[in-house]
């Protein structure tokens, strides 16, 4: 027989919690099972005959074990009781439930327990110390008291609560002991667990543990700090626990994670992953195998997948993530660029700038009349389509899939006064968005272009609204994209050094600065196209002050070629 | 049985996902242009078979729906990754 006994806490799945007692009787351990009360008596002799064939195998006394309640510490200390009584050699005592599978061979257990003759496993900390109860209680699950069940009283649960701490009422620790809480599951030398159950104080300590709210998970804990030689805060049995605090069940697809953990014992297990019983149930000792059991590599997934049910991946809009305003945790899922005015200033802006950047860059993407995608795609990634009525009848959904279908590469696109606005605000409130304005520049295609005098003033007084407007958004202090504003004069008056601003923030890494500059659109006589406008009584003001007459400043004239003559 | 009430909430409003598929649609195998074709014979469908009709009004002259940004399927993680479906809770 060897030196550790088994308790195994049962409440259903019986043919698994048969294969298992079987497994580790084989390996000699002795096996005490508690079965809940709730279990028929039917159900329960089945199971008792069946593993009467066996040795070392003892059935304590039935307890109503429900959820949260006193009964699973009274089964577990009298089902402790009968097996240090029973079993004399028993030197470590480990708490196991029907749905717990051995995961390493048993021997690889007992030997390592073997080498930690006075070591106790079992998880205990301090509640003021670790968050770990998911929107229940913590500090109050001690200094309350709970007589109602949680799961079928909840409402006489609640108001009680709420009458307690309306009357401030609260218990006081017995003996003055400090409340620890952990893992259900342990595994505790036989010195520590009867110094537990022969404790003088045992009867003060059981009443007052029997109206504390989950006391499977503080009595053990809080008491065997008081006894312990030597405590090892963690369980040697792997259990992962759920956002809502349940617990993590495990199948057959968590086979090659459950190995990796290297850890002796895990729960849940499903009681139909047949190939994990199957595959864990015959798992050979091989001394390369005995190293620490190292649940950390499996905590990281874990943690992942709770990130991934409760914060989700920004920007993602899909039939299961469908976030309210507010709440996307990023309204994009990467960084883009918003360009305004920039190809209003410059011929063939965008070519040079997808160079320069080595981002995608797209023309006007909210265009009235279609989606001006890069190169004048019909169609880009996603199968997003270039149509205007499409783009318009969700304009946010549009921004978000070009942004979350692009992942991995930059996107900028053109904007300006002339395109749809519905998404202003978003852009400007969102931190992945880089948005550069060079104010005024709307009128450039208009100075450039044959249209009547009268029809460009209306329309250029309707950019100028419109521009100011976005302008507002922009300076709003509830803006949080980068923004940079320049007027059109100011602008040019360095255009290169702006330029350059605006892509070194996109971070593309370019060996060289920049060498070849956007050909600038001629802007001789701009001025005095201005001035005809302020005297039609319309006076544009977004893009700075132009002079009247000769050229704006910084742009240079070209100057004739020296003519050399050879002789 | 009466299922419980969260089954029909199937989208998490709070940022998070909830664990989701993906259905197939017939009309993205190659039998679908015969099969819109034979269900108008049947006529057993709502009003008038009116999808089936459109099915394979659209589908006559084009019947591939195969473009450049398509892509192959690979396995059910792929579709996670591009983010048509979620695994949600699952680890």
């Amino acid at each position: 027989m060897s030196g550790v006994g088994i308790i195994m806490l049962v409440h259903t799945a019986f043919e698994r919690a048969e294969q298992v007692a079987r497994h580790w009787n084989a390996a000699g351990c002795p096996v005490v099972i508690h079965v809940d009360e709730a279990v028929s008596r039917k159900a329960f002799a089945t199971f008792k005959t069946k593993l009467s064939d066996l040795q070392d195998i003892r059935f304590s006394n039935r307890h109503r074990c429900e959820w949260g309640t006193w009964g699973i510490v009274a089964a577990t200390q009298e089902a402790s009781e009968q097996m240090l009584e029973n079993f004399p050699d028993v030197r470590h005592v480990y708490l196991a439930s029907g749905s717990c599978l051995p995961l390493r061979p048993v021997e690889e257990l007992i030997d390592y327990l073997a080498e930690r003759p006075n070591t106790d496993f079992i998880e205990s900390a301090t509640t003021a110390d670790v968050p770990w109860t998911v929107g229940g209680l913590d500090e109050e699950r001690f200094t309350l008291r709970f007589p109602f069940s949680w799961k079928r009283h909840r409402i006489l649960f609640d108001g009680y609560v709420k009458l307690q701490r309306r009357l401030r009422f609260s218990r006081k620790m017995p003996n003055g002991i400090t409340p620890h809480m952990g893992s259900q599951w342990w595994c505790l030398t036989r010195q520590t667990l009867s110094s537990i159950l022969e404790d003088p104080d045992r009867k003060l300590y059981d009443r007052y543990f029997k109206r504390v709210w989950i006391p499977d998970e503080s009595y053990f804990q809080t008491l065997a700090r008081q006894r312990s030689q030597k405590i090892e805060s963690r369980s040697l049995t792997l259990s992962k626990f759920d956002f809502q605090g349940k617990p993590h069940i495990f199948y057959d697809d968590h086979l090659q994670l459950l190995r990796r953990s290297d850890c002796f014992v895990a729960r849940k297990i499903w009681p139909h992953a047949n190939r994990l019983y199957e595959v864990f149930l015959s798992v050979k000792d091989s001394p390369a195998n005995r190293t620490e059991p190292n649940p950390g590599k499996i905590d990281r997934i874990f943690a992942k997948a709770v990130d991934r049910r409760t914060r989700g991946r920004p920007g993602l809009y899909m039939h299961s993530r469908f976030p309210n305003h507010g709440w996307e945790n990023g309204t994009t899922s990467g960084q883009y660029s918003v360009l305004q005015g920039f190809s209003d200033l410059f011929e063939e802006f965008e070519p040079w700038f997808g160079k320069a950047t080595g981002a995608k860059v797209h023309g006007h993407l909210f265009a009235p009349d279609k989606a001006h995608y890069s190169g004048e795609q019909g169609v880009v990634n996603g199968a997003l389509s270039d149509s205007a009525e499409v783009r318009d009848y969700n304009p946010r959904a549009f921004l978000t899939s070009l942004i979350w279908n692009t992942r991995g590469e930059r996107q900028c696109f053109q904007f300006g006064p002339a395109d749809n606005q519905d998404l202003t605000w978003l852009m400007a409130a969102d931190p992945n968005a880089q948005i550069s304005v060079i104010s005024g520049a709307w009128a450039v295609p208009l100075f450039r272009s044959n249209k009547n005098f009268s029809e460009l003033r209306t329309e250029a007084a309707e950019l100028q609204k419109i521009e100011s407007e976005f302008l507002d958004v922009l300076r709003s202090p509830h803006s949080k994209a980068r923004i940079r504003i320049w007027t059109m004069a100011d602008f040019i008056e360095n255009p290169m050094e702006h330029l350059q601003t605006v892509i070194d923030e996109i971070g593309f890494k370019s060996l060289r600065r920049l060498a070849e500059a956007p050909k600038m659109n001629d802007l001789t006589g701009f001025g005095q196209f201005l001035q005809n406008l302020k005297n039609q009584g319309m006076h544009p003001y977004l893009m700075g002050d132009f002079p009247v007459v000769g050229n704006p400043v910084g742009v240079q004239q070209p100057t004739p070629k020296p003519y050399l003559v050879k002789k | 049985m009466l299922l419980p009430r969260g089954l029909n909430l199937v989208y998490d409003e709070w940022g998070g996902e909830k664990a989701s598929g993906v259905l197939l649609h017939t009309k993205f195998l190659d039998t679908f242009t015969q099969k819109a074709a034979e269900e108008l014979e049947r006529r057993q469908h709502y009003s008038a078979s009116v999808e089936y009709r459109a099915y394979a009004e659209s589908l006559k002259d084009n019947p591939d729906l195969w473009c450049k940004w398509s892509e192959k399927y690979i396995n059910w993680r792929q579709l996670e990754i591009l983010g048509l479906m979620s695994k949600g809770n699952w680890a």
